[in-house]
């Protein structure tokens, strides 16, 4: 993965994307236990509007120094990469306040595990609850933190019932 | 619970505390080994026996 960090850095560094953090499994694998999964998760920030966001510059640059696409991903070094734009503002504060990682000396940036576990809640499929679950198993998440980022984006009933139906809190 | 039972159960709970300890790099090689594993399933069996998930559906706008 880390040659494939550094080709995401090419990308931003041509100015083809602003911010970027790793989210999704690896993400998630970061601060937990390995996650199975077959793609990589780079959430993006775009500059301008995003009525002619396209994805396409990014595709056309990979092409070029020889990443094909394939399906709904690019295969770069043997990493399905998935771009996926930041436009909610929950996405896009994840994007801004990822922390910033040395991958064996290549830069990279990853969602917080507080932003990762509110991610997973809103999108609320059986597997993201069960993340959620094991970010709280782990302890991996700042329960401040945590609370600050669900209530300013409105999810508190989000975690509410997700409180109820998955944690044994008296 | 069974003594038994118990200490598999810390057992298991003290090795997924390893697991997450480890580097980020040594734990994104599990995963590209995982990955490797299951696709060379995925080739052997029949791919309808396979569960394909949705998509997540991340909010666009907020």
């Amino acid at each position: 993965m880390k040659d494939t960090l550094f080709e995401i850095n090419k990308l931003h560094a041509a100015g083809l994307i602003d911010k970027w953090a790793i989210g999704g499994a690896m993400g998630a694998t970061f601060y937990l236990e390995p996650i199975s999964t077959y793609d990589l998760d780079i959430f993006v920030i775009f500059e301008g509007s995003p009525l002619i966001l396209t994805l396409t510059p990014i595709y056309d640059f990979l092409k070029a120094r020889g990443h094909a696409a394939e399906g709904d991903a690019v295969m770069v070094h043997g990493w399905p990469v998935q771009f996926l734009p930041a436009e909610s503002t929950l996405l896009r504060e994840a994007v801004e306040q990822a922390r910033e990682i040395d991958f064996e000396g290549v830069p990279a940036r990853v969602m917080t595990a507080e932003h990762l576990m509110t991610i997973a809640l809103q999108t609320g499929r059986g597997k993201d609850l069960a993340r959620a679950l094991t970010f709280m198993e782990a302890r991996a998440a700042n329960d401040a933190m945590l609370h600050n980022i669900l209530a300013r984006h409105g999810l508190e009933a989000v975690w509410k019932r997700f409180e109820q139906n998955y944690l044994n809190l008296p | 619970m069974s003594p038994l039972l118990q200490r598999t159960l810390e057992e298991k709970t003290l090795r997924r505390k390893r697991l997450m300890a480890l580097p980020y790099p040594e734990k994104v090689r599990i995963v590209e080994k995982m990955r490797a594993e299951a696709r060379e399933i995925e080739s052997a069996v029949e791919s309808t026996s396979i569960l394909r998930e949705e998509p997540p559906a991340y909010e666009t706008k907020s």
